[in-house]
């Protein structure tokens, strides 16, 4: 564990760093990927996912401080402390998908377009987040006597964030090698294949996770939003291939190489 | 289709049945959190001599929220949110919250922390951790350090570095207290 880097006598967050290093890492990723993807630029790359996260921390501090609007009343300036630990995640998450949505319409580059283009960036953050809470001790595993077990909180556990990790990692090589096919995908499938597999992947680590929170009949919570979200892929996957399939040009033909482009006719091979 | 269909829905009841199957038992989730300085884990039991002789344990303020600040004088962060924490440990006493200065004493010195503390008004026991073994023991690696800690002694919170604004505590400590049994 090292929570906090020490450099002279500053002490940075290791979490918020390795965070960082996720995103710029992906970005670039992301950015090395995108040549099959046509109709989405590095620059609507780069600008969409950095609108985002500025609308994130905006759209999560304003959250919550209308949640507890009482505690900064008497004190309206700490509004724009830069402490992260006031800010709602949901908020966050919400106002900054509405900002890239909004960006992406008023850009004219289609949803499923983009989705496809951050997906290396996704790819790497799923295994940044889990980097960052090895390094703070978050997201541990159950008590175990398996020989690769790492002592975390007074136990012998798990080591959940590693075996994200290497999962992750496995989901980056798969990206690669998928690269050359992309252009041959209908928009939104390799977003949504990638949410699939990283959703059955978390099912099944989560189940070695000992902080989770337990609702209903003491079913982990975390397994719970997984298994959701794998039913969304399965679903949008799904609903892609029937309607890629009945488009009246592409009945009984072979995918066409520059399928990115949504408004393109695809060729015959 | 049909099969593409089939079989999402095979992987659906597949993993359905594998959340189910794999549901813990309530009662090993307490054992796989003992004392540790992280949240949901109970928070380590220590015993510090304040400036007066008294010793202060955790253990005997259980039933009490507690906010346990690790700080030093010569820390600017942890010497610009003293004035909030004590805003705060006045304005919640009377709902029982206790705030505690663990001040990490190998590292100062007990004249200059009870100075500081006297010039600022600082109300709240402070208590002196000579060895900085309660640091080591609450693995304190920055300062300040504030550990919120709920009634019945688990850690609700941890937040490193500061200084932390009087509305930062005052969301913290409220949701202690809602979490008051």
């Amino acid at each position: 564990m090292f929570p906090t880097i020490n450099i002279g006598p500053v002490a940075l967050q290791a979490n918020g760093l390795i965070l960082l290093l996720g995103l710029w890492l992906g970005l670039w990723f992301a950015e090395r990927l995108l040549g099959p993807i046509k109709g989405v630029s590095s620059d609507n790359l780069y600008n969409g996912v950095g609108l985002t996260l500025i609308a994130a921390l905006i759209g999560g501090r304003l959250v919550y401080v209308f949640q507890h609007f009482e505690a900064f009343r008497n004190d309206l300036l700490s509004i724009l402390s830069l402490n992260y630990n006031l800010l709602d995640p949901w908020g966050a998450a919400v106002v900054g998908i509405l900002a890239l949505v909004i960006y992406i319409q008023r850009k004219g580059i289609g949803l499923l377009l983009y989705l496809d283009a951050i997906t290396p960036l996704l790819a790497v953050l799923f295994i940044a987040v889990p980097f960052a809470n090895l390094a703070v001790g978050s997201g541990y595993g159950t008590p175990t006597t398996l020989p690769w077990a790492i002592n975390l909180w007074g136990a012998q556990r798990h080591p959940t964030q590693i075996y994200q990790m290497v999962f992750g990692l496995g989901v980056v090589i798969w990206l690669i090698a998928s690269r050359r096919k992309t252009s041959n995908m209908m928009p939104g499938r390799q977003f949504f294949v990638f949410l699939g597999i990283t959703s059955l992947g978390m099912i099944l680590i989560e189940t070695y996770r000992a902080d989770q929170l337990l609702i209903l009949a003491n079913l982990r919570s975390g397994q719970l939003f997984a298994w959701l979200l794998l039913a969304v892929s399965l679903l949008a996957t799904g609903y892609l291939r029937y309607s890629y399939s009945n488009q009246p040009d592409n009945r009984n033909v072979q995918p066409a190489k520059n399928i990115g482009e949504s408004n393109e006719i695809p060729d015959r091979l | 289709m049909k099969k593409y269909w089939i079989s999402s829905l095979l992987i659906l009841a597949v993993s359905a049945l594998w959340i189910i199957l794999s549901a813990p038992d309530p009662g090993d989730v307490a054992d796989w959190r003992a004392a540790a300085p992280a949240v949901g884990f109970a928070a380590p039991e220590f015993e510090l001599l304040a400036a007066d002789g008294e010793p202060i344990r955790l253990s005997e303020l259980h039933g009490k929220p507690v906010v346990l600040n690790f700080w030093a004088s010569w820390c600017a962060p942890c010497r610009a949110e003293m004035p909030a924490l004590q805003t705060i440990a006045g304005r919640y006493e009377d709902k029982g919250l206790v705030v505690v200065g663990v001040n990490a004493t190998a590292t100062d010195s007990v004249t200059k922390a009870v100075e500081f503390a006297s010039l600022n008004g600082v109300g709240f026991p402070i208590v002196f951790d000579h060895n900085n073994a309660v640091n080591a023991e609450y693995l304190v690696r920055s300062l300040p350090t504030t550990f919120f800690i709920t009634p019945d002694g688990t850690i609700d919170d941890i937040v490193i570095g500061g200084p932390m604004s009087e509305a930062l505590l005052q969301t913290r400590v409220e949701r202690l207290l809602n979490r008051n049994p």
